[in-house]
């Protein structure tokens, strides 16, 4: 099948890296906040717990970068993003319509 | 593997008692007909008084869909739905139907009465109905998700959308929709389409979409998807996308279009005209009920927030995208496709293993949603055209869609 499942190159074997033109990668388990994570070759920490599922970049991300996963476009980039940081609402923003959450989100 | 034969040919694999009511004002008295009743008997109907063309279509579509064996029409009297074209069309195809109206059988008590009687004997009546062989090749397959994470696009979509292009293999005819979780993957998706004309008007569909919901102010995203780790509606749709599968698409349907030949279809659920009523669909069970008007028998639900609904009339099979969302919810999920992120099993293997469950689920077994009781159901009003010539290339379909 297409859409193969790979683990990120030179990477915390709990990043997982969906296309070879992606710029950010996918937890596949909770990682802990404060956690020495090798991102792409750099040892990062994230200040806050990165869940299942939820984004890092691969790389610096300037403001205004097009993140990409699966290959495809998924959103502008509202500030910029360090290597290992977190890709989500607060830094990132769609091309086509806003995002609405609850409060806590 | 068996099912039972209705009168256009169609076979079922449920043999269900649909208790219809025809406005909210009698939909306690539907429910308490069905209540302590068999798990057979399904409570479905419209809640407006005000007539909809697309709602009576909609609830002839489901009285006569191949799950279902008999009709109760359950009305209050007064309202504005033609509760005699609808027994009208059932009684033409063979089915047991009966309408009550409360304000004639002197209310609450005696309709229930008068309706649980009727129930009895129908039921007696339709389980002799014809049993005949049934194939993958004789089945229309929906999908849906719900409560989408982040990881819906990484395990449970793309394994479903693997099952998808196995059925259409074997014949099936396979439904996706949710136009609106398409946005940023029109174009890609048109490339799929088996003549270019049919692939302007799948990017049309998407366009229509995103207009719909721009007027509206909110896209079709939830705020458990962000919590979920989605950021933004087109990371949704590219997850939403991989269930449709990678084959071709033979065609472009809207609620009630009932696909006669093999393929891959997209169903347009956005109402056309001038934006009325709301959202599109207001959640997932108005989605499952347009895809069953189209002919689903069954319907894969993939779900990484960890949904429970099932639906009336067409079994829910849920495939669990998050494996931390199946340790916590293992009993409402038939498929644990969250296990691939573990690296326990490839999407290959899960999309087989959702194959499989469609034959067993086509066969009799039970959904965990069926075991549990779930019956869910909504139909709100909406307003469709008719498709245009260029939505079905190979002409394949009995269009139902009303004018506005």
């Amino acid at each position: 099948m297409a859409r193969p499942v790979i683990m990120a190159a030179d990477s915390d074997p709990r990043l997982l890296r969906l296309a070879d033109s992606d710029n950010v990668l996918i937890a596949t388990a909770t990682i802990p906040a404060g956690e020495a994570v090798r991102v792409e070759g750099a040892v990062v920490r994230s200040p806050v717990s990165i869940p299942l599922g939820f984004k890092v970049a691969a790389r610096d991300l300037g403001e205004g970068t097009v993140a990409i996963r699966f290959g495809m476009p998924i959103g502008r980039t509202t500030a910029m993003v360090r290597r290992g940081e977190m890709v989500h609402t607060h830094n990132l923003e769609s091309l086509y319509m806003r995002t609405h959450a609850r409060g806590e989100a | 593997m068996e099912g039972y034969l209705r009168s256009d040919g169609r076979k079922g694999i449920r043999n269900v008692v649909a208790v219809i009511y025809t406005v909210e004002c009698s939909h306690h008295v539907a429910t308490r007909i069905a209540a302590g009743m068999e798990d057979d008997i399904h409570v479905i109907g419209f809640g407006g008084c005000y007539p909809n063309d697309y709602a009576a279509m909609m609830l002839e579509r489901l009285a006569t869909h191949p799950n279902v064996g008999a009709v109760l029409i359950v009305s209050l009297g007064c309202e504005g739905f033609d509760r005699a074209e609808l027994a009208r069309r059932v009684a033409a195809t063979g089915r047991p139907v009966h309408t009550l109206v409360v304000q004639h059988e002197g209310g609450t008590r005696t309709t229930i009465e008068a309706g649980r009687a009727w129930v009895r004997e129908a039921r007696t009546q339709i389980a002799s109905v014809a049993r005949v062989p049934i194939a993958l090749g004789d089945l229309v397959v929906g999908t849906i998700c719900g409560g989408s994470d982040s990881t819906s696009g990484i395990t449970a979509n793309p394994a479903v959308g693997g099952a998808f292009d196995r059925l259409v293999e074997a014949g099936a005819v396979t439904i996706f929709e949710e136009t609106g979780e398409l946005i940023g993957c029109e174009y890609r998706m048109a490339e799929r389409a088996i003549t270019p004309a049919l692939g302007e008007e799948l990017v049309a569909a998407v366009h229509k979409a995103e207009a719909y919901y721009k007027v509206l102010g909110h896209g079709s995203f939830a705020a458990g998807n962000a919590e979920g780790g989605l950021t933004t509606i087109e990371e949704k749709s590219l997850g939403a996308y991989a269930k449709s599968g990678h084959g071709p698409i033979s065609g472009v349907i809207k609620p009630g279009d009932i696909p006669a030949h093999a393929g891959c279809y997209l169903l347009d659920v956005i109402p056309d005209g001038e934006v009325r009523w709301g959202f599109p669909n207001i959640n997932d069970n108005a989605e499952a009920a347009e895809l069953m008007a189209c002919g689903a028998h069954m319907i894969l639900f993939t779900t990484g927030r960890g949904s429970v609904v099932g639906s009336a009339i067409a079994p829910i099979v849920k495939v669990c995208a998050n494996p931390e969302t199946y340790d916590r919810m293992a009993d409402d999920m038939d498929v644990n496709a969250g296990r691939v992120i573990r690296g326990q099993g490839t999407l290959a293997e899960v999309a087989d293993e959702i194959v499989d469950l469609v034959r067993q689920v086509a066969a009799g077994r039970p959904t965990a949603s069926e075991q549990m009781g779930h019956q869910e159901f909504v139909l709100t009003y909406k307003a469709f055209l008719p498709i245009g010539p260029a939505c079905l290339p190979l002409a394949q379909v009995a269009p139902a869609a009303q004018p506005a």
